[in-house]
C-alpha cells in the first residue's frame, strides 16, 4: 500500500513541478548529449551494478553525490557486479551469493595485480576470453568509479586553514576548512605568499611553518586527482568554438573563467559543503545564461520523471494482465472479462505511447532511430492495431493478439535497453528528421502490421484445429488476416520505396542490393506473392495463414537477421549473441506453423 | 486466325503463373544473394546474382536478377493488355500495377544509362573529372611537345583481352602479357632477363584473390613494347612513374590508373568540415564547401550528407573523406542517372493506387458484412 501511494505521488509529481533545477535535474554532458544528472547516474549504475537503480532507498543522483563527496556509507555499498566466479577468483575476492562487491574490496586487489591487466590490454580483441573481457570491464569500471570519487574534490572544503598568513591571503577565518577552488580564486595572493615566505632550515621549523607546509601538502594531495574530469556539468563558455561542456576540475587549470561559470562553481561549492540543501533559483538562471544550447527545464525534469516512472514496464504489466484476463474469459464470464482486458490493453497502450512521446520530446526527433526504439515502436503499432481490430470485431481476438504481442516485444526491448543510454546521439547519415519520420516510421509500422497478420494466421490455424466446422468464424478470421496483410503491404512497399528515395538522396543510388534493402524487398515480395497466390486460388485460408506465419520469420530476418551479416551501408545496428535466439525463434515458428497447418488439414478432412 | 494466335500469346505471356514462379525464384535469389554478400562482398554478390542475366548457384545455372525482373515486367505489361483487366472497379489495382511497371522500367533505365564514380578534391584544389570505382585505363603520355602533352588512353576492356593493342598516335604496339584485377608486386629472387625494364626488373606481379571491397583491389599489368621488345609492369596507384624508352629522344610516361571521365565544369574545394557530437567521436555531419565553376558562373555550394549538389545531370554526394597533415580531402560520389525520377513517380503512383483500391473496396466490404449479419 505504501508503495502504491508513493508511486501515485511520483506519477503525478510532474503536475506541480518547480521551475528550478534540483541536484538530480542539473544538466550534464555525456556522450554528446546534454541530459539531467539523474540519467547520467543511472548510466553509471547500469555499468557498475547492472541495473539502473540500487533500490528504493537511495536514488541514483544521491548515490552519485555520496560517491563524489566520499560519504562512507555510500562508498560501502557493494556496487560492482561480477558475473563470473572465475573473475572473482582472479580478483582475489570471495564469490558471494549476490555477486556484488564494494570499491574498497576490488581496488586494493586490482592495484596489487596490475600485471594481469597489462597482459589483457596487450592482447588483440579476438584473443580475449570471456574472463579477460569481464576483467577488463571491471578494471574500467573501477577506474571510472575512482574518477567519480574525485570529480568534485576541488570544491570540497577539505583543507584546514590553521596558518594565519594563508588565511589572510585567501581571505578566510583561521580554523575554517576551505576547498582547493578557494585557493584558485586567490591564486595571485597565494603565489606571492609562497614566493615571499621565509624558508627556514628544516630543524628550525616553527609551528606556523609546519602548518603552512601542511596546507601545501594537502593542496598537492587534492591536485593529484585533477584528471577526474567525468562530470561535465559546467556549460561551455563563449570563448569555446565547440559545444564542449566542462568539469569542475577543468576550470581549475588557470584558464579564464567566465562570470557565470564562477558563480556556478560557488553555488556548487555551497551545495557540496552542505551550506545549502537545495540550489537557489539563481543556479538555474546561471545555467541558462550560458551561450550553449541546452534542453529546457521542463524537458530535463520530464526526463528525470521518465527515468523514475519507467512507462514501458508499466505498459508491459498492463499487457500481461490483459492477456491473463482474456485467457480466463475462455473459461467463464467471457463478455465482462473481454471488456476488462480491453480496458487493460488500452491502459497499456496509453503508457506505451506516452513513453514514446516523452522520448520524442526529449530527443526532438521521430520515435525510431535505434534497434531498441524500433522494437518499442513496432510493439506500439502492433498493439494499437490489435486494439482497433478489437473495437471493430469485439470478439476478444484483438485483445488476445495485442496482449501477447505487447508482452513479447516489450520483453525483448528490455534486453536491448541494457546497452547503455537508450537516448543516444545519431551518426551523420541518420541525422535527418524528415527521413527518420517518413521512411523509418513507415517501415517499422510495416513490420508491426506484418507480424500482427502473422499472429492472426496462427489464430486461424489454431481455431481451425479446435473448431474445424465453424466455417463462418474461420472465414471472418481469414478475411481479417487478408485485410491486415494488404495494410502491411501498403506500409512495407511505401516504406521500402521511401527508403530507396532516401538512399538516392544521400548515397546517390535508389537501390544497391544492400542486405537491409534486400530484407525489406523480401518482405514486400513475400506479401505480394501470397496475395497473388490467393487471388489465383492456389492457396486457400489455411495456406494463406501459413504464408503469413512464414512472413513473421521473414520480418524478423530482415529486422534482426541482416545485422548478423555485418556488411553494407546500414551497418549501425550490429549486435552479438543474437544468432542463437533468432534460430530458436525461427525453428519454433516453423514447427508450430507447419505443424498446426497439417493438423488443421487432417481435422478438416475428417469432417 | 492471327487474332487467335495473338490472343494465345497474350494469355500465355500474361499468365499469373509466370508471375508467381518468377516472384518465387526472385525471392530465392535475393535470399541466397544476400547471404552470399557476407563472403563475396556487396559488389561481387550484386554482379553474380542481381546485375546479370544468368546466376550460377554452385554448378546450376539459374535466371539472374535481370532476367527475372525483365520477365516480370513483360508479364505484368501483358496482363494489363487483357481487356478483362480494365474496369472502373479495378481502378486502384490498375494504377498500382502501372506504378510497378514504371518502377521496373525505371530500374532498367538506371541499369543501362547511369554511371557513377568518385570525385576526390584536396582542400584548396579543384577537380573536373570523375574517377571510376571499377574500370581502369592505361595512359601513355608523350611530353616531347612544349605546348602540350599528348595523352593516349587504353580502356581496360582491351587490356583484359590480353592481345596486341595498336593506336594511330603511338609509334609502337603494346602486347599485354598479364592483366590482374588484384595483385601484389613481389621481389624477384632470381635475376630477370634483360628484356625486363623498370619495376619489372626487380618485381613480378602475383595475382591474388579479389578483395571484398572492390575499391581496394590493386590492378596490375605486364606488357611488351613491340619496337624494343622490352617488358614493363605497372600497378594501380604506383608511386614511381614508369617511362618507356624507344630511342634516345623518344620517351613516354606510362601510368595505370582508375578510369577518368571529364566534366564540362570544375569544383573547387574551399573547406571540408567534419563536426562531431560534442565530447565524443561520433560524427554529427560532414560537409564540403565548394565553388562550382562553369563557363559563366562561379557560385559557392555546400554539399552535405543528405543534401547533394545537382548540376547538369550530375549529382554530387558527400561520400567520404581523408584527413591529412596538409589539409583534408573530400570524396564526393558522383552519379549521372537518367532514371532518377522513375522511383519518385512510381512510388506516388503505387501508393495512390493502393489508396484508391482501399477507398473503392471499403464500402463493399462493409456492405457484405451487413448482408451476412442479416443472413445470420
Amino acid at each position: 500500500m505504501r508503495k502504491c501511494i508513493l508511486f501515485l505521488v511520483l506519477f503525478f509529481s510532474f503536475l506541480n513541478a518547480d521551475d528550478y533545477l534540483r541536484w538530480e535535474d542539473i544538466p550534464i554532458q555525456e556522450d554528446g548529449r546534454i541530459k539531467p544528472l539523474d540519467t547520467f547516474c543511472r548510466n553509471q549504475l547500469l555499468r557498475f551494478y547492472g541495473k539502473r537503480s540500487i533500490g528504493d532507498d537511495i536514488n541514483p543522483s544521491s548515490w552519485l553525490f555520496g560517491v563524489a563527496t566520499n560519504k562512507q556509507e555510500i562508498l560501502d555499498i557493494p556496487i560492482f557486479n561480477i558475473r563470473n566466479s572465475e573473475v572473482a577468483h582472479m580478483l582475489g575476492v570471495e564469490w558471494n551469493s549476490n555477486h556484488k562487491y564494494t570499491i574498497s574490496e576490488l581496488y586494493e586487489n586490482i592495484e596489487s595485480q596490475i600485471d594481469i591487466f597489462k597482459e589483457i590490454y596487450s592482447k588483440n580483441d579476438n584473443e580475449l576470453s570471456i574472463v579477460d573481457e569481464q576483467l577488463s570491464e571491471i578494471y574500467m569500471n573501477v577506474s571510472m568509479y575512482k574518477s567519480l570519487e574525485s570529480s568534485l574534490l576541488c570544491l570540497m572544503p577539505s583543507i584546514l586553514i590553521d596558518n594565519e598568513d594563508v588565511a589572510k591571503a585567501i581571505n578566510v577565518k583561521l580554523g575554517n576548512r576551505v576547498s582547493y577552488f578557494k585557493f584558485i580564486q586567490n591564486l595571485d595572493s597565494m603565489n606571492s605568499l609562497i614566493k615571499s615566505y621565509p624558508i627556514g632550515e628544516d630543524d628550525k621549523l616553527s609551528s606556523s611553518d609546519s602548518s603552512f607546509f601542511k596546507i601545501l601538502a594537502d593542496l598537492n594531495q587534492v591536485y593529484k586527482t585533477k584528471n577526474a574530469q567525468g562530470l561535465k556539468i559546467i556549460p561551455t563558455s563563449k570563448f569555446s568554438t565547440e559545444q564542449k561542456w566542462l568539469s569542475p576540475w577543468e576550470l581549475m587549470d588557470g584558464r579564464i573563467i567566465e562570470r557565470f561559470q564562477l558563480d556556478i562553481l560557488e553555488e556548487l561549492e555551497k551545495y557540496i559543503s552542505g551550506e545549502i540543501s537545495e540550489f537557489s533559483p539563481n543556479y538555474t538562471s546561471l545555467i541558462y545564461s550560458s551561450p550553449s544550447e541546452l534542453p529546457s527545464i521542463s524537458i530535463l525534469k520530464k526526463e528525470v520523471w521518465y527515468n523514475k516512472i519507467n512507462l514501458f514496464y508499466l505498459s508491459t504489466g498492463f499487457y500481461l494482465f490483459s492477456f491473463i484476463f482474456i485467457c480466463f474469459s475462455y473459461l467463464f464470464k467471457p463478455e465482462l472479462l473481454i471488456k476488462i482486458s480491453s480496458l487493460l490493453l488500452f491502459l497499456g497502450i496509453t503508457f506505451h505511447g506516452y513513453g514514446l512521446y516523452v522520448r520524442m520530446l526529449i530527443m526532438g526527433r521521430p520515435p525510431v532511430t535505434t534497434l531498441y526504439e524500433s522494437i518499442l515502436f513496432v510493439g506500439f503499432v502492433g498493439v494499437l492495431l490489435s486494439f482497433l481490430i478489437e473495437l471493430l470485431k469485439k470478439d476478444g481476438i484483438g485483445v488476445l493478439i495485442g496482449g501477447i504481442f505487447g508482452v513479447i516485444l516489450n520483453y525483448v526491448s528490455f534486453g536491448y535497453a541494457t546497452d547503455g543510454d537508450t537516448l543516444g546521439v545519431l551518426v551523420a547519415v541518420l541525422n535527418s528528421n524528415f527521413w527518420l519520420a517518413t521512411h523509418v516510421t513507415t517501415m517499422t509500422m510495416g513490420y508491426g502490421v506484418s507480424i500482427i497478420a502473422g499472429i492472426m494466421g496462427h489464430i486461424y490455424l489454431i481455431y481451425s484445429i479446435i473448431h474445424p466446422s465453424d466455417s463462418k468464424k474461420l472465414r471472418e478470421i481469414y478475411d481479417s488476416t487478408f485485410g491486415i496483410t494488404i495494410l502491411a503491404l501498403f506500409f512495407t512497399v511505401f516504406g521500402t520505396i521511401l527508403g530507396g528515395i532516401w538512399a538516392d538522396q544521400s548515397w546517390g543510388r535508389f537501390w544497391g542490393w544492400d542486405p537491409k534493402e534486400n530484407g525489406a524487398l523480401l518482405i514486400c515480395m513475400w506479401q505480394i506473392f501470397m496475395i497473388h497466390m490467393r487471388l489465383t486460388g492456389i492457396v486457400k485460408g489455411a495456406g494463406f495463414c501459413l504464408g503469413m506465419i512464414i512472413n513473421i520469420i521473414i520480418v524478423t530476418l530482415a529486422w534482426f537477421g541482416v545485422n548478423l551479416l555485418n556488411v553494407g551501408l546500414h551497418s549501425y545496428g550490429f549486435t552479438t549473441g543474437l544468432a542463437l535466439n533468432l534460430t530458436l525463434f525461427i525453428l519454433f515458428e516453423l514447427v508450430i506453423g507447419i505443424g498446426s497447418y497439417y493438423i488443421a488439414k487432417i481435422r478438416y478432412k475428417k469432417i | 486466325m492471327t487474332d487467335t494466335i495473338f490472343k494465345k500469346i497474350i494469355s500465355l505471356l500474361s499468365s499469373p503463373k509466370i508471375f508467381i514462379c518468377t516472384m518465387f525464384w526472385m525471392m530465392v535469389l535475393v535470399f541466397v544473394g544476400t547471404i552470399a554478400q557476407k563472403d563475396l562482398g556487396l559488389y561481387e554478390a550484386q554482379q553474380r546474382f542481381f546485375s546479370c542475366w544468368i546466376a550460377w548457384l554452385g554448378f546450376f545455372p539459374s535466371p539472374g536478377g535481370r532476367t527475372l525482373l525483365m520477365l516480370m515486367t513483360i508479364n505484368i505489361t501483358f496482363f494489363m493488355l487483357k481487356p478483362t483487366f480494365w474496369s472502373i472497379k479495378k481502378a486502384g489495382i490498375i494504377i498500382t500495377h502501372m506504378g510497378v511497371v514504371l518502377l521496373l522500367v525505371g530500374g532498367g533505365v538506371t541499369t543501362w544509362f547511369s554511371s557513377e564514380g568518385n570525385m576526390v578534391i584536396e582542400e584548396g584544389h579543384a577537380s573536373n573529372f570523375i574517377v571510376d570505382l571499377f574500370s581502369k585505363e592505361l595512359i601513355i603520355v608523350d611530353s616531347r611537345k612544349i605546348e602540350y602533352d599528348e595523352v593516349t588512353t587504353i580502356n581496360d576492356k582491351l587490356l583484359k583481352r590480353k592481345g596486341i593493342v595498336e593506336h594511330v598516335s603511338l609509334p609502337f604496339n603494346i602486347e599485354v602479357l598479364e592483366y590482374y584485377i588484384n595483385c601484389e608486386p613481389i621481389r624477384r629472387v632470381e635475376v630477370a632477363g634483360k628484356e625486363y625494364k623498370g619495376l619489372a626488373q626487380n618485381f613480378y606481379l602475383n595475382e591474388i584473390e579479389l578483395n571484398k571491397e572492390v575499391e581496394l583491389n590493386r590492378t596490375g599489368i605486364t606488357f611488351r613494347v613491340s619496337n624494343t621488345g622490352y617488358i614493363y609492369s605497372l600497378f594501380l596507384d604506383q608511386q614511381i612513374p614508369q617511362t618507356i624508352k624507344i630511342s634516345n629522344n623518344e620517351e613516354y610516361t606510362v601510368v595505370l590508373r582508375r578510369k577518368r571521365t571529364h566534366l564540362p565544369f570544375t569544383l573547387h574545394l574551399n573547406d571540408f568540415k567534419k563536426t562531431l557530437h560534442p565530447g565524443t567521436d561520433i560524427a554529427k555531419s560532414f560537409s564540403s564547401d565548394v565553388i562550382l565553376q562553369d563557363e559563366n558562373i562561379s557560385r559557392p555550394v555546400l554539399i552535405r550528407m543528405n543534401e547533394p549538389l545537382r548540376y547538369k545531370k550530375y549529382t554530387f554526394y558527400q561520400s567520404s573523406f581523408n584527413e591529412g597533415p596538409n589539409g583534408d580531402t573530400t570524396i564526393l560520389a558522383v552519379v549521372k542517372n537518367y532514371g532518377r525520377l522513375f522511383p519518385y513517380i512510381s512510388s506516388l503512383t503505387i501508393s495512390l493506387g493502393i489508396l484508391i483500391h482501399m477507398i473503392l473496396r471499403f464500402p463493399i466490404i462493409f456492405k457484405r458484412r451487413k448482408i451476412k449479419v442479416e443472413d445470420a
